[in-house]
């Protein structure tokens, strides 16, 4: 109850944030970029939305117009009215949305044809959309080649007991979530191709106590570095590993500061430079709507950012070497998406 | 020295389980079915990381824990007993304003509703390595487990004893029998169902302190991830019973770590995660079977008393 209560007003808010905009926005909106954020989540999550947030802030002080539309992630309804309100206000360069709003935007895109539309970490195949997504399984092929040398380079990695094994805990297994290790996987066979990655599931994204067990019971099989593909409760697989004395790799934004003697690095998806980007693109008209954009390593779409105590240089320059051959094209990494 | 890590994970799985079975327990033997364990597990967790971070102590966090659930628990009682609400309504009230109260407080105090992470955390106290080293195979297990881990064991004797050895368990255990002849009996009725509520938040907050102070030291939104219902469906699969339904906690504590191991082989995830419930119905069966053959009257149980098929019937067989 508290819930409705709170979205709904949530959604007058909106209402009358959006109103104000309009007013105040009709004078120039034909001379000046702008770009609105329909979101199905709220910021503060330290990962995938605060990083898209960064792009617009990015924007901004460019002089493009932005707002970010806020919801709650149990309210699909409100999603779907604000991204109709901006659509039909046709008062935005570009309408930014991304995760949950295929079937909205499917529905909506059509009815503005002349609107022209970014959709990130999804696609759908509409002439007015830009969609934009990431190639994680890249990112993952740098972390595994990583979590590789971190296993058995003992030297360097005193935490290490030298062996071979690694794991990755993941969320729920789904394609994106495949796409991570798979490429995790080939990046780690491709430095020590006799090393063992244990795949683990916890089932979902919240149960951070789950994905502790099951971290400390994969360092308990020989794990040496475990990477977390688990959205908010891999903050339990940090804590795990932390708690273990093994290494971590980081997702979705840099985690490296949770536990600084225990996660090497964390793959970011660069959701904000993307989003800054592709609005530069508008501006210059080299935007290509109605293709599919990825963003992968060659582009610094996604990367890993090192805890560069734990990371000596030599090890930085091996991942490097690695990267390289994928940018090149020298090396295809594989991907769950077929 | 794999068995005594096993141990040690089947201990830590069940105490949260096994705290959330008890709290339902106790209500059910008040006649109440609390389905707002998870709601009230959920509001210790967070008091417990919010005052934690504040005040720096584990003992004062624990506490506040403990008296948010329960007056959690009070609040469900004045909805029910005093306005006559349903108790499963009411009870999934608790749970959804638990939830969203949750995620308010993260976005109001913090502006943070993605979750509160205090960067240093007081630690509970856990069991010292080597104290029990006197004690073969347990021993070992049990070093490191934290306080409220070892109350969640000692907690079973104890609910045993209010209920079955204590005037006022055996007043709680007649209002759920039968209200009417409690009452005529002179037993406040109300009162005892407000206490068997404000029991069941003093066991739920101590399982949502278990998961948030014990190990994690971070609060994030739903991370109780439906242990209160898992307690719940022990509870009513062993009827009730204390020992019994400890039993049933520590099958399912069981069954989640020994499924932890198994992922390590190749068995897909989704059978390995499918376990603990898997185990779950598996129980419940046996258990009704069990007490359907009880119950069966006698008759049943006599040979002559099994139809044999008509002749009738075997006509209209043979035809085809």
């Amino acid at each position: 109850m508290m819930m409705t209560i709170l979205s709904k007003s949530l959604a007058s808010v909106a209402g009358a944030l959006l109103s104000v905009s309009i007013l105040a926005g009709a004078a120039n909106a034909a001379d000046k970029l702008s770009a609105v954020y329909v979101m199905s989540d709220n910021l503060g999550d330290m990962g995938f939305n605060d990083n898209a947030a960064t792009g617009f802030a990015r924007a901004e002080k460019d002089g493009v117009r932005t707002r970010l539309l806020q919801a709650s992630p149990s309210d699909p309804q409100l999603w779907r009215q604000n991204l109709e309100a901006v659509s039909n206000s046709g008062e935005w360069s570009i309408i930014f949305t991304g995760p949950n709003m295929h079937d909205n935007l499917a529905a909506v895109a059509p009815q503005h044809p002349e609107q022209k539309y970014v959709f990130f970490d999804d696609q759908l195949d509409l002439p007015n959309v830009l969609s934009v997504k990431y190639a994680q399984n890249e990112g993952s092929y740098l972390a595994g080649a990583l979590a590789a040398i971190a296993a058995t380079d003992k030297a360097d990695f005193p935490l290490s007991s030298g062996e071979p094994k690694i794991a990755v805990v993941a969320g729920m297994d789904l394609p994106v979530i495949q796409d991570f290790i798979v490429g995790f996987k080939q990046g780690a066979k491709t430095v020590v191709p006799n090393i063992e990655v244990q795949v683990i599931f916890i089932g979902n994204f919240n149960d951070a106590q789950k994905a502790y067990d099951l971290t400390k019971t994969a360092i308990e099989n020989g794990a040496n570095v475990v990477y977390n593909v688990a959205g908010p409760a891999g903050l339990g697989i940090l804590k795990g590993a932390a708690d273990a004395k093994k290494y971590a790799i980081g997702v979705d934004s840099d985690q490296n500061g949770l536990h600084p003697e225990n996660v090497i690095a964390s793959m970011l998806k660069q959701i904000g430079n993307s989003i800054y980007d592709s609005i530069g693109q508008v501006r210059d008209g080299k935007a290509e709507f109605g293709k599919l954009k990825i963003y992968g390593l060659a582009n610094d779409g996604v990367g890993l950012v090192y805890n560069d105590a734990l990371v000596p240089a030599s090890v930085k320059a091996k991942i490097d070497e690695a990267k390289a051959k994928v940018v090149s094209g020298e090396l295809k990494v594989e991907t769950a998406f077929k | 020295m794999a068995y005594i890590s096993f141990l040690a994970s089947v201990l830590e799985q069940s105490s949260p389980i096994m705290l959330a079975a008890l709290a339902a327990m106790i209500t059910l033997r008040a006649n109440i079915l609390n389905v707002a364990v998870e709601g009230m597990m959920l509001v210790g967790a967070f008091t417990a990381i919010a005052v934690g971070n504040a005040s720096g102590s584990a003992a004062l966090a624990l506490l506040c824990a403990l008296v948010a659930a329960i007056v959690m628990s009070q609040l469900l009682a004045l909805m029910t007993l005093r306005f006559s609400a349903d108790f499963i309504v009411a009870g999934l009230g608790i749970n959804l304003l638990a939830a969203g109260g949750s995620l308010f407080a993260l976005e109001w105090f913090y502006r943070s509703p993605g979750g509160l992470r205090p960067i240093t955390f007081p630690d509970l106290w856990h069991i010292p390595a080597g104290a029990l080293s006197w004690l073969p195979v347990l021993g070992p297990a049990l070093e490191g487990q934290s306080i409220i881990v070892v109350l969640s064991f000692l907690a079973v004797p104890a609910c045993f004893v209010f209920l079955y050895k204590t005037p006022t368990g055996y007043y709680l255990r007649a209002s759920g029998e039968d209200e009417h002849a409690a009452r005529s009996a002179g037993i406040d009725v109300a009162r005892m169902k407000a206490l068997a509520l404000a029991i069941s938040g003093l066991l739920a907050g101590l399982a949502g302190a278990q998961i948030s102070m014990d190990k994690l030291h971070f609060f994030l939104p739903e991370m109780t991830s439906g242990r209160g219902f898992i307690g719940l469906a022990a509870t009513l699969f062993s009827g009730g019973l204390p020992w019994t339904t400890a039993a049933a906690a520590v099958l399912f504590g069981f069954f989640g770590a020994l499924g932890d191991r198994l992922q390590a082989l190749d068995i897909p995830s989704q059978f390995v995660l499918m376990l603990p419930y898997l185990a779950a119905i598996l129980g419940l069966t046996f258990a009704r079977w069990r007490l359907h053959i009880r119950n069966r009257p006698a008759r049943i149980l006599k040979p002559q008393a099994t139809s044999e098929p008509s002749g009738s019937h075997r006509a209209d067989l043979e035809p085809s």
